[in-house]
């Protein structure tokens, strides 16, 4: 066999090892449900942020903690320990991506990603009203 | 009711679409020109004027364009939807060129502006081989230029028009009050630039970016050339300067856009994984992959179907990454993605287009060529037609892979004889295999949302191989639930040890001759820069207490390739600075991989020093004690320094913190060392962005972002909002920093000591409180009724709430008490990150982008020497 065979055996196996160890070393998309079902397992959860129910954010006590609780895309609750500063504008998130693992009942955020809506989907906002105009 | 507008300057946009309409034919009329020339044997044809022609009046009217955006921006002409979503009257006129290129189609005339650029030089330089490059150029071009067209056919919108008005776009708009007035014009304002695109690397970030990606199309058009002429080899001559060219571009595009996301972003550091960057990545790594086998080539003849396929793959990469991050197809994966504007099926079919254009001119063979033609438009027409698209992509994708293989087999000369193993070319090749490989890697575990939509089409297929896929990655496969991990580990896995052999290949390449190279001569060069690199390596791994052995193996192999070029430009070279360029590249990227490895392998959060709470209670495995909380004034030690938080500025539309950074003299003193001023942007786009501090020293950066502050400007007084408490005696109220009791009442008061009149009905309330600071203290709030008046003489606990005395009830016993509780400090939470030797990053890329040039430079003087 030639080197050049050797090498492109060797090559076209590990770009395939790349991608299955890629593939099976990431995370997952589920709800809680699922979450809960495998507790200490990573996974990527996506919700809504239940503004009725307390967030607790003491950066005196501690900067590293904010809970919150989070309701999922099946309608499913949970209390969410959030394991960073509060994020900036988080009431005004409209959807909540966590990274985390459930334990103890609870779930535990390493990371959140937020989508916020743009002030300006209907562009009102952003129109002054004569009087503002006037004013300015 | 119909509104009569005035003011609206309705013909720039009429001017404007004409001349996009007009642009877009002439270059159409280039691109078939140029192909009938290329038939055309005499070499004065007149189809090739036609196709100059052609593409010369595309020039100017693209020009023409894009210069009427720059008229709308500057006039403020809000009636078009994309002024008013890109600008407003506020904006600085210095961010005109940011606010042009900010939106899709901004950039995709970015885009056509450089082509055209580009293109004018070709059709003056390349000589014979201007009809069939600039048949394939033009073709590109038409493409991009439909892109901005927004024309309907059949109820199918091709591209997106910069020229469209407002209220066409937003029908919903008419309900506005505004829009009830004739002159709206003269009353809306835009929605203004992105604040965090108001940033002076993004001013030429963008632009030399789009630049490299324009240029990746120059080798990909002479690659065409050569196969369409079936040249195989004669267009590597004039194509390897440009590719030198769009490897510096392209390079110095990507490394701006890292230095803008260290400045101005908080991603804690300059390079992040972001599907973005990782995109505009991979195209540069099999376009330097290409480069060194077009040396090969030059040099040996070999290796040349795999030159074609990565010349023709950087292209094609550039194009799938134009469909990532402008399809919508990463959604929330990226922070900087482009928002969907339906365009990810125009998207999908040029990229198939690209493809099977590259790969048919790959077989050179009519009727192969059919029947990949065939292949590729019956994939197509399913595609189209059905709403299946797994099943007919996949095909495709296979139909392309079998393809190419016969394409290898048949048409590419195969090497009859054996690379010998201490030869150049081996290693040259080996390393642009490498290269291949990591961008395989990075490139798919971007596409991961990619993968998601594909895979579960396939459940059958999963479900029969069940047995040997794990169940957690069978039931992602069947869902395509694929999540990327957010963390850089999965990348640095596979991206490490792919960048400890590129290193170790640059290393010792150089001194290796073509053919062979005796093994003795070729060590005994080599030695000394390898006693250097260990020693050095040794050197540094000790001073940072390096452990982990592919930072280890990384740390000496770069070492070892910046000392062995830099001994090869020495002495081999002989300091000629002409022919020093590939060495100073080396040099160059050794650098930048070896800052990379420093900077980031060896950050310290420093604020996680500070944290004076224990967080790890509740789960030590999450516990991410990298942010601190100071107190304003209040002096805390992070790493070598004492850092204090001063307080908080508005200016414009940001809140700037103000944190000193101390160190300590012998005398246990403390000396101002400088300080920092990271700030949160009010961004009404994005939601508040924090953007970091940091000061740079020679050996090191320290980085200091804000995670969390308060963003009211702070009261004026030093109490919260007064509270009132109806209380009868005894009774406990637990405050948010007190507890009080309401013990006693006293009416026989002495007036005059509390200098009241005489005839003033007074009663003192006896308050214990206790407050965490002061313990147990009592407070006195008096209430006086004068006439008919009443008012209360105030009592302040020091450090503690005030209390005043508002009202008796004397039928309930029940006494109104208010109590403003004292706010607390102001504070902020704040990361600190020591970046150590991150200048060796930068000073890299400038090398790299030094060494590229020179050596495009001296390619260019070799052929006109010739």
């Amino acid at each position: 066999m030639k080197k050049t065979h050797i090498l492109a055996i060797l090559v076209i196996a590990v770009a395939i090892g790349t991608l299955l160890t890629s593939l099976a070393d990431s995370s997952t998309y589920a709800d809680f449900g699922t979450a809960f079902e495998h507790t200490g397992e990573e996974f990527h959860v996506v919700g809504k942020l239940n503004m009725e129910k307390p967030m607790e954010y003491n950066p005196e006590q501690n900067a590293n903690l904010f809970s919150f609780y989070m309701v999922d895309n099946k309608g499913e609750e949970q209390k969410v320990y959030l394991h960073k500063p509060k994020p900036q504008d988080f009431e005004q998130s409209e959807q909540i991506v966590l990274i985390g693992k459930a334990a103890n009942g609870e779930f535990h955020a390493n990371q959140v990603l937020m989508k916020c809506p743009s002030k300006y989907n209907d562009g009102r906002s952003e129109f002054l009203t004569p009087e503002e105009m006037a004013e300015s | 009711m119909d509104i009569a507008y005035v003011g609206e300057r309705l013909w720039i946009g009429e001017l404007g679409n004409l001349f996009l309409l007009l642009s877009f034919s002439s270059i159409l009329l280039s691109c078939v020109a140029y192909i009938m020339a290329r038939y055309d044997k005499d070499p004065q044809s007149s189809w090739l004027s036609l196709g100059r022609w052609g593409f010369r009046i595309h020039s100017l009217l693209s020009f023409s364009a894009i210069g009427l955006i720059f008229v709308m921006l500057a006039n403020h002409c809000f009636e078009y939807h994309y002024v008013w979503q890109h600008s407003n009257l506020a904006m600085p006129m210095r961010y005109i060129l940011s606010a042009f290129w900010e939106g899709q189609e901004g950039s995709f005339l970015l885009w056509i502006f450089w082509h055209i650029v580009l293109g004018n030089i070709l059709i003056h330089t390349t000589k014979r081989w201007e009809a069939p490059v600039m048949a394939v150029f033009a073709m590109v071009q038409v493409v991009l230029a439909s892109m901005v067209l927004g024309v309907y056919i059949f109820e199918y919108k091709i591209g997106s028009n910069p020229f469209a008005v407002l209220l066409r776009e937003h029908p919903d708009f008419f309900d506005d009050e505004v829009f009830q007035f004739a002159d709206y014009i003269t009353r809306i304002d835009g929605r203004g630039l992105n604040p965090l695109l108001q940033n002076y690397w993004m001013t030429i970030h963008p632009p030399t970016l789009f630049l490299g990606f324009a240029s990746t199309l120059i080798p990909f058009c002479f690659a065409m050339a050569g196969l369409w002429t079936r040249e195989l080899t004669a267009w590597l001559k004039p194509a390897i300067p440009w590719t030198y060219f769009s490897i510096m571009i392209l390079g110095t595009g990507i490394l701006m856009g890292g230095a803008w996301a260290y400045e101005a972003l908080s991603f804690g550091g300059f390079w992040a994984w972001d599907p973005v960057e990782n995109a505009s990545l991979v195209p540069w790594l099999t376009l330097v992959g290409a480069a060194h086998l077009m040396l090969i080539h030059r040099n040996k003849g070999t290796s040349l179907f795999m030159l074609f396929l990565l010349t023709q793959l950087s292209f094609l990469l550039v194009l799938y990454s134009t469909f990532l991050t402008r399809s919508g197809v990463l959604g929330d994966a990226s922070v900087h993605a482009f928002t969907d504007l339906g365009m990810s099926g125009q998207l999908v079919f040029y990229l198939i287009f690209f493809v099977w254009l590259g790969f048919t001119f790959m077989l050179q063979n009519r009727k192969l060529q059919e029947y990949y033609t065939v292949a590729t438009f019956a994939c197509l027409i399913v595609y189209g037609f059905t709403d299946s698209f797994s099943y007919p992509l996949m095909l495709w994708f296979g139909a392309t892979i079998a393809f190419l293989y016969i394409a290898y087999k048949r048409h590419f000369p195969q090497a009859e004889k054996e690379e010998e193993l201490w030869s150049r070319e081996f290693w040259m090749f080996v390393g642009a295999l490498v290269l291949l490989v990591s961008a395989f890697q990075i490139s798919g575990y971007t596409s991961i949302p990619v993968i998601n939509k594909l895979t579960p089409a396939f459940a059958w297929l999963w479900d029969g191989l069940s047995f040997m896929i794990p169940d957690s990655v069978h039931e992602k496969l069947v869902a395509g639930s694929f999540a990327p991990k957010t963390d850089a580990e999965v990348y640095n896995n596979w991206q490490v040890p792919f960048a400890i052999l590129v290193a170790l290949f640059m290393a010792y390449g150089q001194f290796l001759r073509y053919k062979n190279t005796k093994l003795v001569p070729f060590l005994k060069k080599l030695t000394p820069s390898l006693a250097i690199s260990v020693v050095i390596s040794v050197v540094i791994a000790i001073g940072f207490g390096m452990t982990d052995i592919f930072f280890l193996l990384l740390l000496f192999t770069s070492v070892f390739a910046f000392v062995a070029n830099a001994d090869y430009a020495l002495r081999m070279v002989k300091g000629k600075i002409r022919r020093a360029g590939a060495s100073i590249a080396h040099i160059g990227f050794a650098l930048i991989l070896l800052g990379a490895l420093i900077s980031n392998g060896e950050q310290e959060f420093i604020s996680r020093n500070a944290t004076q709470y224990n967080v790890a209670d509740l789960n030590d495995e999450y516990s991410n004690e990298e942010n601190a909380i100071l107190f304003v004034n209040d002096t805390v030690p992070m790493g070598d320094y004492f850092v204090s938080y001063r307080g908080k500025e508005q200016r414009g539309i940001n809140f700037f913190y103000k944190v000193d950074y101390y160190s300590e003299d012998e005398n246990q003193e403390l000396i101002k060392e400088f300080t920092l001023e990271p700030f949160v942007q009010l961004n009404e786009r994005m939601g508040n962005v924090p953007e970091p501090g940091t000061k740079h020293f020679w050996g090191k950066d320290i980085f200091t972002h804000i995670t969390f502050a308060e963003l009211e400007e702070t009261a004026q007084t030093p109490y919260k909002e007064p509270e009132q408490h109806k209380l009868q005696l005894g009774d406990t109220v637990k405050g948010s920093s007190s507890i009080f009791i309401l013990d006693t009442i006293q009416r026989d008061l002495n007036l005059q000591d509390l200098g009241l009149d005489s005839t003033d009905l007074a009663v003192k309330a006896k308050i214990k409180v206790f407050t965490l600071d002061e313990g147990l203290t009592i407070a006195e709030p008096v209430f006086v009724l004068r006439g008919n008046r009443i008012f209360s003489i105030p009592d302040t606990v020091e450090n503690g709430p005030r209390f005043s005395f508002d009202l008796i009830n004397p039928a309930k016993q029940e006494y109104s008490i208010t109590v403003e509780e004292k706010r607390g400090k102001e504070f902020i939470v704040m990361q600190a990150i020591m970046f150590p030797w991150i200048n060796i990053l930068w000073l890299g890329s400038v090398l790299l982008a030094i060494g590229t040039i020179i050596a495009v430079v001296n390619r260019i003087r070799l052929i006109r020497r010739r």
